[in-house]
């Protein structure tokens, strides 16, 4: 047995990851882009660049709802926040049913109220769908081809620690200029670097794909697909969902759809995703005595008096902010106290200016009748936002007012961010306030209901990183890249290790050209998507399907490119082109879109920049491949030993 | 010398064999076993498979392939996949 297991366990790792090594790679590379799929859609739709968040935002907001909607049922407004810079309104007209698809919505410009028409793109979501259902592919095969892939992973990285003599010192080891030696050297360090990050993710993904892998449970992936379903629509979700939370969260996969082909579903936000949406119905249900389940609510929470101590104080105009609870906070407050005062300016009144000539099927008498009546309700929205900001330490985002205008008012918010990793399904606490800005019922966070559904809840949300804030979020995309250079360094190690001895076996050439394929030529697709992205005429029929045809185009022409001429002529050529299209990326995006370089950095859009900058870090990581190959191209080609033999690792009767 | 190049690959095609489908087979009822033993509802049980599972298949997986020999890596998955199914099914258990 002496050496036995090392080796065996090398076998083991060689083989498990090779045979899907490609499909990972694009699976890590495309879920890495996931974790920034908002800013990924948002500087492919160049019409939102224009909108620029400001103080008046939530006035623009309601403004525009008592323009277009002033006597609806409901409203609800998900105001711009660190990774969205647009203003969504929703709202469910007078006498609507709740239903299972979404009220009339819009998307406005959060600076002018304007309305946006942005392309029909297939965004960021596609990436992120593609990583774990692939495309054009039935949701369940392709959810199990992802999964299988994802378990060979899980094999290859648990045997690549069992192989590893003594993992810790290769870690510190790296031998450029040695060929072989340099990229196990880099494969290694991809692999040790971000190990937890990569045990986590791979583990956690096998969670979320748990329903279609293990399909002797029969039904089972309700569960992780609603919630990833809930993902699935561009933009942000209102956050009232018709049906309550189960038809949210149904909706979530039920929608997907329609967010695939795209057209309609495009203002919508997804912040939170269906089941955000979906357990705001429920709290509106709540509200509106509808609600059956009254999960996690608190209607009677101990702290309710000294909430509304609160909020009548920032009404009176006293300061009701904690000390160290935040500028913005300070200043909604501020607003809300001069409101309170009756600086008539300066209060957010949903009730003001009710329209006559709004929707409704009602006659012209009522309708004068009604907006009367809705003249005089004002909410103080500033103030409740300030109360709940400072509940929650975090800003809220996220309005619904139920019979908006009207004296039985409600508003209800709920925060930014998920704080907890052991939350339940419907991980965000609410709070919802009367019209004259009182505490009427609070939601605590809820909780997961056993210790086992807040374990697989908190793998779920590290997956997905819900509950990151910005510094979070790029780790996770920085350990997510280091877990693609450790998939591609191991692809290229197989060939690299092989060139000599087996140049001219099919099977040696196949996995050459899928590797050039697969590595180089997923960049030169990725870099497609996005030129055909600005590219292709706006107005175009089908115009997302064709982004992703783009893709797919471009990566099929790759491969053919590889299958013809895979050797280092290869390599050079598609990662030159990549290199070059991601390189000229940014300018292409100051081209064509209505703002810019200037005014991107003025008006702060970091979303856009950011996106800009990670182009130009992968033009420069490619460019040094492209130095490396050159470099390579100029040494003498090593012809084929032919009294050599395959060096590929054999498991032979009796090793182990 | 054919011969034996060849049984190797068919050894070695079965144990992968083995290790894929008898190890899912036996990561199946030992998910059941467990659950049974910790008198899991269904929906916990759910929950439950679905962490574990993925562990007790990949520790499988790896056992499998740390045994020295082709035949006794397959045989020892044929029998441990008796063995339990039939402790599960003595026990009264179901699919």
């Amino acid at each position: 047995m002496k050496g036995g297991l090392r080796k065996s366990m090398t076998w083991l790792h060689t083989w498990s990851s090779l045979i899907v090594i490609w499909l990972l790679f694009a699976i890590f590379l495309t879920g890495t882009t996931a974790f920034f799929k908002d800013e990924i859609t948002h500087w492919m739709t160049p019409e939102q660049h224009a909108s620029v968040p400001s103080e008046h935002t939530l006035d623009v907001a309601v403004e525009r709802l008592q323009s277009v909607a002033p006597f609806a049922q409901s409203w609800s407004i998900n105001l711009p926040d660190d990774r969205s810079r647009t203003l969504g309104l929703s709202w469910l007209g007078e006498g609507e049913e709740q239903q299972r698809r979404r009220g009339p919505r819009e998307e406005l410009d959060a600076g002018t109220g304007q309305p946006i028409e942005g392309r029909e793109t297939a965004g960021g979501d596609f990436l992120y769908r593609f990583h774990f259902e692939l495309w054009a592919i039935p949701r369940d095969i392709a959810r199990t081809i992802v999964g299988a892939a994802t378990m060979l992973m899980f094999i290859a990285i648990i045997s690549g620690i069992i192989m590893h003599r003594k993992i810790f010192a290769d870690f510190f080891t790296f031998r450029p200029g040695k060929k072989t030696a340099s990229w196990v050297d880099a494969h290694v360090v991809g692999s040790v670097l971000a190990l937890p990050f990569h045990i986590m993710i791979t583990f956690s993904g096998l969670i979320l794909l748990a329903g279609t892998l293990l399909f002797w449970q029969g039904g089972g992936h309700g569960g992780g697909g609603g919630g990833q379903g809930g993902q699935g629509g561009q933009g942000r979700a209102p956050m009232e969902q018709p049906g309550g939370p189960q038809a949210g969260a149904e909706r979530g996969g039920a929608e997907r759809g329609g967010a695939e082909r795209g057209g309609a579903e495009r203002g919508g936000a997804e912040r939170g995703g269906a089941e955000h949406g979906g357990q705001m119905a429920m709290r509106e249900g709540a509200v509106n005595g509808q609600n059956p389940e009254g999960r996690g609510k608190q209607g009677g929470h101990a702290d309710m008096a000294a909430l509304n101590e609160v909020a009548s104080t920032g009404r009176q105009g006293r300061q009701p902010m904690a000390d160290g609870a935040g500028e913005r906070g300070q200043q909604r407050v501020g607003r809300g106290e001069a409101a309170g005062n009756g600086a008539s300016g300066d209060g957010i009144r949903a009730g003001r200016g009710a329209r006559a000539e709004g929707e409704g099927p009602r006659g012209e008498r009522g309708q004068r009748r009604q907006a009367v009546q809705r003249e005089a309700v004002e909410l103080d929205l500033r103030a409740m936002l300030a109360v709940a900001e400072q509940r929650w330490q975090q800003p809220s985002y996220n309005i619904s007012i139920s019979k908006p205008m009207t004296e039985d008012a409600q508003v209800t918010l709920q925060p930014a961010h998920r704080t907890k990793l052991n939350n339940g399904k419907w991980g965000v606490p609410s709070m919802t306030f009367d019209a004259s800005g009182n505490v009427v019922e609070e939601t605590a966070t809820p909780e997961a209901d056993s210790v086992l559904g807040a374990l697989r809840g908190m793998f779920k949300i590290l997956h997905e990183a819900k509950f990151a804030d910005i510094f979070v979020r790029w780790m996770f995309f920085f350990s997510g890249v280091l877990g693609t250079v450790m998939v591609g360094s191991g692809a290229l190690l197989w060939s690299i290790k092989r060139e000599r001895q087996q140049a001219g076996n099919k099977g040696f050439e196949l996995v050459s050209a899928l590797n050039l394929a697969g590595v180089a030529g997923l960049f030169v697709a990725l870099a497609t998507y996005f030129w055909a992205n600005r590219l292709l005429p706006v107005e175009m029929a089908e115009r997302r399907d064709a982004e992703i045809y783009c893709f797919f185009a471009a990566w099929g022409l790759c491969l053919l490119h590889a299958a013809v001429l895979r050797q280092k002529q290869g390599w050079l050529i598609q990662l030159s082109i990549a290199a070059a299209m991601f390189l000229l990326l940014p300018v292409l995006d100051f081209m064509t879109s209505p703002v810019g370089f200037i005014g991107a950095v003025g008006g702060g859009d970091w979303m856009r920049l950011s996106f800009d900058l990670v182009a130009w870090f992968t033009a420069a990581g490619l460019t040094t491949a492209v130095l490396h190959q050159r470099k390579k191209a100029k040494q003498p080609q090593r012809g084929k030993r032919k009294d050599s033999k395959p060096a590929k690792p054999q498991l032979k009767e009796g090793q182990a | 010398m054919v011969m034996t190049l060849a049984m190797d690959k068919v050894l070695l095609s079965g144990r992968v064999l083995a290790a894929a489908v008898g190890g899912y087979a036996l990561s199946v009822v030992i998910c059941l076993l467990l659950g049974q033993a910790m008198e899991l509802t269904d929906r916990e049980a759910q929950t439950f498979n679905s962490m574990v599972f993925f562990l007790v298949y990949l520790v499988l997986v790896i056992v499998m392939f740390s045994i020295a020999s082709h035949k006794k890596a397959i045989l020892g998955m044929i029998i441990a996949n008796g063995v339990v199914w039939e402790i599960w099914y003595a026990l009264g258990g179901a699919l």
